[in-house]
């Protein structure tokens, strides 16, 4: 830690250490900003003076989560289904992981966002897999390596309705197409809903 | 930049939020310490902002606004998940450590997202998860010169970047 001599302080060291700073928000929040500035209109009025704020971003706001639906979820879900969400949990090689998920269908089969933290960059030479799981049938919804952001999307040729485990392995180049036993991330979704 | 933000340029609010979204986030994050909170906090920020634009200062810098309007949305925020009766006087009421040291994540996080990307990711394992040098470079699969370079890099422009935070 000689280099943080050079910072010369130890509260910026402390900052550093506060997963916080390294937090990304989460994909979708630029564009439901946009939205909501698209759908406000302008502020300033042609005398130069602000109009009353509050009714207007109480408006707003209300659609923000809407618009962000039709325009970021929008044409992921053009297939119909209900967006659902989920919990993750760190497992055996990968504790202190945790997240949320998210899924949702399309016309072409199902997208799973997750929302990861306290997962490290996958190393050289490995990579995360992500698998939807009933029973011991896993399949495979993509690979990632974590190396930069929080944010992963996956895609799913089967519905999790069926398939409602999510599991997350850790693994290494060359070494075959199976599931690893190194699991770092579980989730299951609740039962019922279409997807 | 202003007038174009001002105006709901596309262009110009993605370039004010990647430059500030992620100091935004973690100071939110920081206080709230709820990424769904600090997701809307982050969002209701920049809209803020974007309808306080006509009453902003020009030749002021914008950092330091955008951060005065996020602090005081967090400060809601965590005051109405409190259920906190609200107060002319919000930090008499607002107990949530990370509201003290708010202004340094800001900065920090904003230091942090001008590095280049090798010199931040060094800078994260090191700080963040405590790797050693040669730790660093078994993970990263570089020479460990590469990484003790790439940190004295990042180190030596943080410490430029945040010198003011040592004058507080």
């Amino acid at each position: 830690m000689s280099d943080l001599e050079r910072i010369e302080s130890d509260r910026i060291d402390e900052i550093l250490r506060n997963e916080a700073v390294w937090a990304d928000p989460p994909g979708g929040v630029e564009q439901a900003v946009l939205a909501a500035m698209t759908r406000s209109g302008p502020v300033v009025t042609s005398t130069g003076q602000t109009r009353s704020r509050w009714p207007v971003y109480a408006a707003t706001m209300a659609a923000v989560a809407a618009l962000f639906a039709v325009l970021v979820l929008g044409p992921l879900n053009d297939g119909g289904g209900d967006q659902r969400s989920f919990e993750l949990l760190g497992a055996d090689a990968a504790p202190e992981a945790r997240g949320t998920g998210a899924v949702g269908a399309t016309e072409a089969g199902w997208w799973i966002r997750l929302e990861v933290l306290g997962l490290d960059p996958a190393p050289v030479g490995a990579y995360y897999e992500g698998w939807v799981a009933r029973g011991s049938d896993r399949v495979s919804v993509g690979t990632f390596h974590m190396r930069q952001g929080q944010t992963v999307t996956l895609w799913s040729g089967v519905p999790m309705a069926e398939y409602p485990e999510l599991i997350v392995t850790l693994q290494t180049e060359g070494a075959g197409v199976s599931p690893s036993e190194q699991v770092v991330l579980t989730g299951t979704l609740a039962e019922s809903g279409s997807t | 930049m202003l007038e174009q933000f001002r105006a709901g340029d596309a262009q110009a609010v993605k370039a004010v939020y990647d430059e500030f979204g992620g100091p935004v986030f973690a100071l939110a994050l920081s206080v709230l310490r709820d990424r769904d909170l600090a997701a809307d906090a982050t969002q209701q920020t920049f809209f803020k902002a974007w309808r306080a634009a006509s009453t902003y200062d020009a030749d002021r810098e914008i950092g330091p606004w955008l951060y005065a309007i996020a602090r005081r949305t967090a400060i809601d925020l965590f005051r109405r998940g409190r259920r906190v009766v609200p107060s002319n006087d919000v930090d008499s009421v607002v107990t949530s450590p990370g509201l003290e040291v708010a202004w340094e994540v800001f900065e920090v996080r904003a230091a942090l997202d001008r590095l280049p990307d090798e010199e931040r990711m060094v800078v994260k394992l090191s700080h963040l998860d405590g790797l050693t040098h040669t730790e660093i470079a078994e993970r990263l699969g570089i020479p460990v010169g590469t990484v003790k370079s790439r940190s004295h890099r990042a180190h030596k422009r943080l410490s430029e970047s945040l010198s003011h935070l040592n004058e507080i």
